[in-house]
């Protein structure tokens, strides 16, 4: 995932990966692939904003709103972190 | 907190407050208030386990919020055994989603039952109901086809038949074949004509097809028995089971209550006296109502009622007092074959329905179809077969004297050493 422009990409979710929630968590997982994931709900909010249509500035704004977040604390790093991790185990389309 | 064993088809000594809280649990009312009582926490855990009653548990707990009871390491057992199965689940599903796709694509015929089945038609969220292997149902005609498609998939059959083994009578069936996927860890069983665990193929079979219904089990639209049919069967498999796990109950409460306006008793009752399976249901219906509180209306139970003879030797059997204390318990097999005679035989001829289709099947029993008995005694020489069927009656007499002898000796020795 490109650094510049971070904000205004809009990751969007590859098909065909199921997601079910087990309670507080979610798993995500593929037919094709042998991992399962497990998300906290944090990590489940990021992933279910990645629709094409959020941007990263969006999901920023819905995370600090859905949890009690320090202002010293960078969601901004976090939600970055977690794209590259969704991103690395190939749960997101690859952006243009 | 280690989990002894999972959906056990043993029961184990229990108290009455594990008892009280597993049928809490089981109803699967969240609703409902939990018994307050002095329990042993760390053997509830377990009775949930192997009651299979994680998911339901897990639920209830959530609707109540903590207040100190159950107590809090509970509450934390209970949510991590819950993870674990959801996630064992969400394998399962995974790997099941692509048998039932390519089985779809096969252009086998065949409907699904139980487990997976129950979690997405009848529970309020499929991870509620955690199961252990897909169980289908073919046409005995399919057999072949089946047999192929899920070889073909890299299954491997327990018995390598060739094909189904030559009948005695034509409503004689093979029950149930496993197959079992080593890299995907996935046993299949597939179950043939007899859809209530009789031990005959149902009497109309056809009905049950024509009466199913579609349910979508993971993007895939697959066949199901409908509501009233999965009950009988339902009832059917807790009664030959001796009630061993509370889930199976949970599953019927779940129907009953939760989907009775989509439920006509009219055509259950039909279905049940055609296959005369009024045993089943009626014991099943009663103690859903005894360990959960969950009932039929009255003049569906009145109807399934057994006769006094049969209600007198079930209790014999299968004594109500026991089956509701969710304690160990003997039990016969109530599902018909000619062996053993005691543990089996007696106790089907003597509770269960369709006597006359038995009485037929064991005067059949008497002089064989040759395919038959030489598939039996195992012989490759047809010469001595008339030999074997002078030999046979006289060995089944001897067969069932034996027993019999064995077990009146085994049982004086018992009572002598009391």
């Amino acid at each position: 995932m490109q650094q510049t422009n971070v904000d205004a990409l809009r990751p969007a979710r590859k098909r065909g990966i199921t997601a079910k929630d087990i309670g507080v968590e979610t798993l995500l997982y593929s037919a094709d692939e042998k991992a399962i994931h497990i998300l906290n709900p944090a990590a489940k909010l990021i992933w279910e904003l990645c629709d094409g249509e959020h941007t990263v500035a969006d999901i920023e704004r819905a995370v600090k709103a859905s949890f009690a977040v320090g202002d010293e604390h960078s969601v901004a790093g976090d939600i970055q972190r977690t794209l590259e991790v969704l991103d690395s185990k190939g749960l997101l389309e690859k952006t243009a | 907190m280690q989990i002894e064993k999972l959906d056990s088809y043993e029961r184990v000594p229990l108290t009455d407050a594990t008892r009280t809280l597993l049928c809490d649990f089981a109803a699967g009312d969240p609703g409902r208030p939990l018994h307050r009582v002095d329990a042993d926490w760390e053997a509830v855990f377990q009775g949930v386990c192997r009651n299979g009653l994680l998911g339901l548990t897990y639920r209830y707990l959530a609707h109540w919020e903590s207040t100190g009871y159950p107590p809090p390491e509970f509450r934390q057992w209970v949510q991590q055994g819950h993870r674990g199965s959801a996630i064992r689940m969400a394998l399962m599903y995974r790997n099941i989603g692509k048998v039932l796709a390519q089985l779809a694509q096969a252009g086998v015929d065949f409907m699904a039952i139980k487990g997976p089945v129950l979690a997405h038609m009848v529970y309020p969220d499929p991870p509620l109901r955690a199961f252990n292997d897909l169980d289908l149902v073919v046409r005995e005609r399919d057999w072949s086809t089946m047999n192929q498609a899920l070889i073909k998939m890299g299954f491997k059959a327990e018995r390598d038949l060739p094909q189904p083994p030559p009948k005695l009578v034509p409503q004689a069936v093979l029950f149930e074949l496993k197959y079992w996927h080593e890299e995907n860890k996935l046993l299949v069983e597939v179950h043939y004509d007899d859809l209530l665990n009789a031990g005959l193929a149902s009497r109309d079979v056809e009905g049950f097809w024509q009466r199913a219904v579609t349910v979508d089990i993971e993007g895939v639209p697959i066949r199901v028995p409908s509501l009233e049919d999965q009950l009988i069967h339902l009832c059917a498999h807790a009664h030959y089971h001796g009630y061993t796990r509370i889930n199976w109950l949970s599953d019927i409460a779940f129907i009953v209550r939760d989907h009775a306006p989509q439920l006509d008793w009219k055509h259950l009752l039909e279905t049940v006296r055609v296959e005369e399976a009024q045993v089943g249901v009626y014991y099943t219906m009663r103690f859903l109502d005894r360990l959960l509180g969950v009932s039929v209306p009255a003049d569906v139970l009145a109807t399934l009622r057994p006769d006094r003879f049969r209600r007198w030797w079930h209790e014999r059997y299968m004594p109500e007092e026991k089956v509701l204390s969710l304690q160990p318990m003997w039990r016969p097999d109530f599902s018909f074959y000619f062996m053993p005679l005691l543990k089996r035989l007696l106790p089907d001829l003597l509770v269960m329905g369709r006597r006359g289709d038995k009485l037929r099947y064991l005067l059949r029993l008497l002089a064989p179809p040759q395919d038959w008995l030489r598939d039996y005694y195992r012989l490759g020489d047809t010469r001595v077969l008339p030999l074997h069927y002078l030999l046979h009656p006289l060995k089944l007499a001897c067969h069932y004297v034996v027993e019999i002898v064995t077990t009146v000796l085994r049982r004086e020795a018992k009572t002598s050493t009391m």
